[in-house]
């Protein structure tokens, strides 16, 4: 009998642990979600051919698109049985422990930057053309960007996927561009 | 015996003496004018990042600047060399400020400058002193400083033109002006 609840324990236990992982519903979710904001990003990046709103739609939709990809792989590996771990400079990837405050507070940016994405259509329907029209779509476009980029990082922190800056970091590379060389400047002169 | 060791001796010293002195008379960084391009290029501890037939280009920093290193050629001889200042500063009056530094420096080193001048070409911001960075950047002011030494001539020039500025120290051989002079005579011919 002891035995026995023992091993209900170790049950619970395990089933507890598991329950903290979000599932492959849960991924499919987010992933339906994603494919419903690739559309409508599509559509917006097919809408304008050139200037900076066809950049940004087409920033954001790249950036969707890898969001999804990431995701897609997750929930491939979690169908067919195939252990996925992520090793980030030779060291294997662990999610953060403070991961569901990160969560948090990405949640609280979201909805911080909606409201202002509410605000500005608001502000842009005000303009149909001209410069100011202009300014104020890619304002729009900007806070969707910024939205879209926070939504990744929540995205890949929720299902324990590692972020990475894919963009090199422009300072660092001018740092090292420019090495100084051994002995004293005076000697250089 | 004694006197021939004394002698061999001497000879051993003033050898040596004349050896280290030379090695150490450098013109520009640990370079002489007249040196080829591959005795420049095994004196730089630096990758290249710009050659070409005549030229040699280095990015390094001196005094936590960022400056490229331009080497000059002609018929495989080192006559001129550059320190070209590439920092970008919002406030365009903070050149001023690595001009003078580059100019203490290079006092500090060679004494006095011979020629230590600013001329305005055009006066219109002379009395706003916050305003001397856009001058230069529109070619109305120009400082410069020069310094002389047994081989070389050097110049320190901050100039500007189309809102853009240029922060140079150049160094030329002295020995070498004519062949310099020669090369750029028939560049000039060469055009017509």
């Amino acid at each position: 009998m002891p035995r026995l609840i023992i091993l209900i324990f170790f049950a619970f236990t395990l089933l507890a642990n598991c329950s903290r992982v979000p599932s492959s519903e849960e991924l499919e979710k987010d992933i339906a979600l994603l494919d419903k904001r690739i559309e409508e990003t599509t559509k917006a990046a097919q809408e304008y051919t050139g200037g900076i709103i066809s950049v940004l739609s087409n920033v954001r939709l790249e950036t969707l698109k890898t969001t999804k990809a990431m995701l897609e792989q997750k929930i491939t590996g979690i169908k067919r049985y195939i252990p996925i771990s992520y090793t980030v400079s030779g060291k294997e990837y662990t999610p953060p422990e403070n991961k569901q405050e990160i969560m948090l507070e990405l949640e609280r940016d979201i909805k911080e930057l909606k409201e202002d994405l509410s605000e500005a259509e608001v502000e842009s329907e005000d303009y149909n053309s001209g410069l100011l029209g202009e300014l104020s779509l890619s304002k729009v476009f900007s806070i969707k960007n910024s939205i879209t980029f926070l939504e990744q990082k929540y995205f890949l922190l929720k299902h324990d996927i590692p972020f990475y800056l894919v963009m090199p970091d422009a300072q660092k590379s001018e740092e090292t561009d420019f090495i100084q060389t051994p002995g004293e400047d005076i000697d250089k002169f | 015996m004694k006197k021939l060791l004394s002698i061999i001796l001497l000879a051993l010293f003033v050898v040596l003496f004349s050896e280290s002195g030379f090695a150490g008379d450098y013109n520009f960084r640990k370079t002489k004018w007249g040196m080829s391009i591959a005795q420049v290029k095994s004196s730089e501890p630096l990758e290249a990042s710009e050659e070409s037939e005549n030229i040699l280009g280095y990015k390094t920093q001196v005094l936590g600047k960022n400056v490229l290193v331009a080497y000059f050629f002609i018929d495989n001889q080192l006559v001129r060399t550059r320190y070209i200042l590439v920092d970008s500063h919002t406030n365009k009056n903070d050149f001023i400020t690595d001009y003078n530094d580059f100019k203490e420096i290079l006092t500090k080193k060679y004494g006095k400058p011979k020629e230590d001048e600013s001329y305005w070409k055009n006066d219109l911001y002379k009395d706003n002193h916050s305003h001397w960075g856009t001058a230069i950047s529109m070619g109305h002011l120009v400082y410069i400083s020069n310094w002389e030494t047994k081989d070389t001539e050097i110049n320190n020039i901050l100039t500007g033109e189309n809102f853009n500025i240029s922060c140079i120290v150049e160094y030329s051989s002295k020995n070498l002006e004519e062949l310099e002079k020669k090369a750029q005579e028939k560049k000039n011919l060469e055009v017509f």
